[in-house]
């Protein structure tokens, strides 16, 4: 029996490779003599396998091949810190895009841009500092987009109709009033009745 | 005749170096995971393990391999991370989530044998798990894991002894037979 207990570590370096060729032999030759020892190394071959099968390549914890381990990845995909980094950086592309496109709306709806048909650049005499008139096309028809605030004159400051027909109104505008058109400018158009 | 990786890592160690460990990665992981049950988790420590190894290249002595090395480094961060891990989630609370989730079965294999040593190796403590799982898993002979985990050759052998009789005698107790 005290030789068997010998034998049991041995035991277990041989299913692990650990042993010289002699002492391999000399395990061989004992456990094919003694049930017991036979029946341990059989024990430890069996579960050798179990942990190597069960939990190894083929099994359950190689987490790489693992098909539990990929099964959770896809129930979760959150947990993946990578698919977190490219939906957080999707977010913030689409929150991006998303206020650029709401800040234009925005901007649009207050202040439409104004289509200027024509826009001249001359001093004008007798007339005021600052003067400027916008036309927009509207449905085919010239339309007197802005004078709101109109600063030192009330209605046209200057007009007249060219020898082409077309008729000019000169105002003051506040658009202007802080950069270099202030003076210089005016806008007119052709044959227009609109005024 | 030279291959095109032996060709680079002679011009350029580093290279050679990084090619290298990169090669261990899936083994890497695999351990990283049987310590930590979170494939996530171990994948994070491979990669904290690689820069760890990167930056600390120069003090690499050579008295070992580097994959021993590696392996040696990939097993204390995973320590590391289960002991901080324990404090956030109970090691119970993992294992039943583990439990649920765990539908694969080697068909060969009964499922209740396999429940039963998963839940047995988890009591083991580590200094015996360990060189156990990665003798028995990775394959890795007394002397690698006696280099990675930095202890005597006999302590190897004492340590997997001990492991697998504990198994085997925890078997018996349950009535089940190996």
């Amino acid at each position: 029996m005290s030789e068997c207990a010998q034998f049991k570590r041995r035991i277990s370096r041989y299913i692990d490779n650990d042993l010289n060729e002699l002492d391999k032999r000399g395990i061989e030759l004992h456990c094919a003599s003694c049930p017991a020892c036979g029946e341990l190394l059989a024990s430890y071959r069996r579960l050798k396998h179990h942990i190597r099968n069960g939990f190894g390549p083929a099994g359950y914890a190689d987490a790489e091949s693992d098909p539990v381990s990929r099964a959770k990845v896809k129930v979760d995909p959150f947990t993946s810190r990578t698919v977190r980094l490219q939906l957080a950086a999707l977010l913030a592309l689409t929150a991006i895009l998303l206020s650029g496109i709401i800040l234009k709306v925005a901007h649009r709806a207050v202040r439409p841009f104004p289509v200027i048909i024509e826009r001249e650049s001359c001093r004008i005499m007798n007339s005021p500092l600052g003067t400027l008139v916008y036309y927009q096309e509207l449905a085919g028809a010239a339309v007197h987009l802005q004078y709101g605030t109109i600063e030192g004159i009330s209605g046209a400051a200057y007009g007249d109709t060219g020898s082409d027909g077309s008729s000019r109104f000169i105002y003051e505008s506040p658009l202007f009033a802080d950069n270099a058109y202030v003076g210089n400018h005016y806008a007119s158009i052709q044959n227009s009745s609109f005024f | 005749m030279i291959m095109p990786a032996e060709a680079s890592s002679e011009g350029d160690p580093a290279q050679g170096f990084v090619e290298e460990i990169c090669g261990y990665r899936q083994n890497l992981v695999n351990v990283a995971y049987r310590i930590l049950y979170d494939i996530e988790a171990a994948r994070d420590i491979v990669q904290d393990s690689y820069i760890a190894a990167i930056e600390r290249t120069g003090t690499f002595d050579g008295k070992s391999s580097r994959k021993t090395w590696l392996y040696r480094i990939v097993i204390n961060k995973s320590i590391d991370a289960r002991r901080r891990s324990r404090r956030r989630l109970g090691l119970l609370e993992r294992y039943f989530r583990e439990e649920v989730s765990c539908g694969h079965r080697n068909p060969a294999d009964n499922a209740d044998d396999l429940d039963l040593i998963r839940r047995m190796l988890d009591k083991m403590p580590d200094a015996q798990r360990i060189p156990l799982l990665l003798c028995d898993i990775d394959g890795l002979s007394y002397e690698e894991i006696a280099e990675i985990l930095q202890i005597s050759l006999n302590t190897v052998r004492t340590r997997i002894f001990r492991c697998r009789e504990k198994l085997r005698k925890e078997f018996q107790k349950s009535g089940s037979s190996l």
